[in-house]
């Protein structure tokens, strides 16, 4: 077994990826649309609230918000000026599409490099406090605050979708877009919902994760994207709870692989992962039960 | 045989265009038969010099391009640098030309694949006392094998499920590229090269950059004809309606795996021209951004034919390598070029070219209709 410190971290990746997968199924539920580009969102929050943190000395909870907002701006923005028009011209197939938010990933993330430079900014912790021991083991603040955000957020979702007309609209929506079109539901609103609340989570992940310490490279937004979808992959599309799952998995192989074969089993397990999962089971582990 | 080149090609890129040979043959011979009032036959209307040139326009239009890249390339080691860095994504780029562009499958792993030529150029000339010509189809082989067990084992994945793999694959790679150093000489990379042993002659790297400049376009012309033959037909229908390929007797999963077998052959050997053309190799050149740059390329200049993979590499090196001015944002323009081009123009800039083309044609007839 690796030490508990490792398994700690795992748990605090696991969120991590788990938020991000959270942000893909908001958007994929709606709209049916896998927004490839977020990762790009979740790098461009975490580097903006460490930037006007770091240069502009602006405060943190102000930073951080600012970043999260900047997040959802990009998730719309991205949507209405690049996935939207291209989707609506409905030929090609998923190619055009998938090559447009290849292109989105990549602009933001150069964009990002341009403007806030092409070095990791240091970041700050939210709470700067002397790290809880159980026995022999310390826990950051960070860390408890990372987890117990996105159970939260997970529990927000979970709500949202079960009691509120816009959450279960969602559902609606996504299952079938043209009877609901026809049903009079407001279709592009729920478009609208559904990315600004993934560019939220998105961003809330970004800031969460950047507050780690490690510091956010402009680059690291393509990684985020893949371990977000893997995530989604993993825990399948059953509950909303399920990216959470997978993404405890995602994070806890990786780990275990480190610590069995060293830092250069991480890309391989993650690829054998991804096979196994692709081809074993596409469904995830938390599949949708559809009741004939 | 006609009816099905039609539909196929009216279906092509998903935008409705029809393609550029076709386009041009039938607009040359309906011009011609509007002159011709007699009723006479097509062939016996076209001279022998028009036999051929039409339907070649591209290719002889490609060719004072080739003479004048060569002529810029020769003497100046600037220029030889900025030409070796456009042939490698023209490589690239008209390596997932028949698997990404005409056969829509999404395992993009093509740097790999070209590492695996660079490499084998590399091993065998610092490894070992063969001749270093032996490393093509060592690449070749190796690169092959290995498209062919990637496409096996994800044969039943499609769409990100499949990006999403050779992407993990790249990475994977790329470590080991960086970990095993007994092989591949790990973060310092292999080198210096040894020049092919011809009897009688001596190859500078200049020469191979030279060479893989004739080699891509003669590749490129390759990869033009076979577009409208037979195979290029069923490998495009293949990504429309995998289907009905499959009704005629075409196994889908084979034809999936001998398109990514080639699209892996081309990728080695310009790997291959790449490691003489450098002199050395180095695990970073081999990057998943290389791929998605070529990628971006192909489709800035045209999927319709192989030379927008030409255009858009020229545009990737002027913008990030050659223009002072985008030194540190020229991949930030490139890819909001890229995103305008998707959104104004889906065929990409040659697409574009043929429409103002087709528009230029139809004015032109109205004019002389009107006139005459």
């Amino acid at each position: 077994m690796p030490p508990a410190s490792d398994l700690i971290a795992a748990f605090q990746d696991g969120c991590f990826f788990g938020l991000i997968a959270l942000g893909y199924s908001m958007v994929l539920e709606a709209t049916g649309f896998f927004n490839f580009a977020l990762g790009a969102m979740v790098m461009f929050a975490a580097i903006f609230s460490a930037y006007l943190v770091a240069v502009i000395h602006m405060p943190l909870a102000l930073a951080v918000m600012v970043g999260i907002a900047s997040a959802a701006i990009l998730s719309v923005l991205s949507d209405q000026l690049v996935i939207s028009p291209i989707e609506k011209r409905g030929t090609g197939g998923e190619l055009p599409a998938l090559v447009a938010v290849t292109a989105v990933l990549f602009a933001i993330q150069q964009f990002a490099g341009t403007v806030f430079g092409r070095y990791p900014l240091p970041s700050e912790s939210w709470i700067n406090r002397p790290p809880l021991m159980w026995g022999s083991v310390a826990i950051s603040w960070q860390i408890i605050v990372t987890v117990v955000i996105t159970l939260l957020v997970f529990a927000a979702i979970h709500l949202w979708t079960k009691r509120s007309l816009y959450g279960r609209l969602l559902y609606a929506v996504g299952d079938n877009r043209n009877a609901a079109r026809t049903l009079g539901l407001p279709v592009n609103r729920i478009r609208l919902v559904a990315f600004v609340l993934s560019g939220l989570i998105g961003g809330l992940a970004g800031t969460l994760f950047a507050s780690n310490g490690g510091g956010v490279g402009f680059e690291n937004g393509f990684s985020y994207s893949l371990y977000g979808f893997l995530a989604l992959v993993i825990g399948g599309r059953g509950s909303v709870w399920a990216p959470l799952l997978g993404g405890l998995v995602l994070a806890n192989a990786q780990t275990y692989s480190i610590y069995r074969f060293g830092g250069g089993a991480l890309d391989f397990a993650t690829l054998v992962l991804a096979l196994i999962f692709f081809g074993l089971r596409p469904t995830g582990l938390v599949a949708r039960r559809v009741r004939i | 045989m006609r009816l099905s080149r039609r539909s196929v090609s009216d279906n092509d890129s998903g935008v409705g265009s029809r393609a550029k040979p076709d386009a041009l043959t039938d607009g040359s011979v309906r011009v011609r038969q509007a002159e011709r009032p007699d009723g006479r036959s097509r062939s016996a209307a076209l001279s022998g010099f028009s036999r051929i040139f039409v339907g070649r326009l591209d290719v002889i239009t490609s060719i004072p391009f080739l003479i004048l890249a060569i002529n810029w390339t020769s003497g100046n080691a600037y220029h030889q640098q900025l030409m070796l860095l456009f042939v490698t994504y023209v490589f690239i780029a008209l390596a997932l030309y028949v698997p990404f562009i005409l056969s829509g499958a999404l395992s993009i792993a093509y740097s790999v694949y070209v590492a695996i030529g660079g490499y084998s150029v590399a091993i065998i000339s610092v490894k070992t006392h063969l001749n270093v010509i032996l490393a093509f189809p060592m690449g070749i082989v190796v690169a092959v094998g290995i498209a062919l067990i990637l496409g096996a084992t994800t044969i039943r994945l499609s769409g990100f499920f499949l990006a999403a793999v050779s992407i993990l694959f790249i990475y994977a790679a790329q470590d080991f590229f960086l970990d095993a150093t007994p092989v591949t000489g790990g973060a310092s990379g292999l080198g210096p090269i040894r020049s092919i042993s011809l009897p009688g002659v001596t190859l500078s790297p200049a020469d191979y950059i030279t060479a893989s400049v004739i080699v891509a376009w003669l590749i490129a012309v390759g990869l033009r004809n076979v577009r409208s033959r037979s195979f290029g037909l069923v490998t495009r229908a293949r990504r429309e309606v995998p289907a009905a390929i499959e009704a005629v007797g075409v196994r889908v999963p084979i034809l999936t795996l001998v398109v990514l077998a080639i699209g892996a052959a081309l990728g080695s050997v310009g790997g291959s021209l790449y490691a003489l053309g450098s002199g050395i190799v180095l695990p970073d050149g081999f990057s998943l951004d290389v791929v998605i740059i070529a990628l971006f390329t192909a489709l800035l200049g045209g999927v319709n034919s192989p030379w927008g993979a030409f255009i858009g590499s020229a545009l990737v090196v002027e913008f990030t390598y050659n223009l002072q001015q985008f030194q540190n944002t020229g991949t930030l323009f490139f890819s909001l070029a890229v995103i305008v081009v998707l959104l104004l123009a889906p065929k990409g800039l040659l697409g574009y070219g043929a429409e103002i083309k087709s528009l230029l044609f139809r004015l032109f007839r109205i004019l002389t209709r009107r006139t005459g």
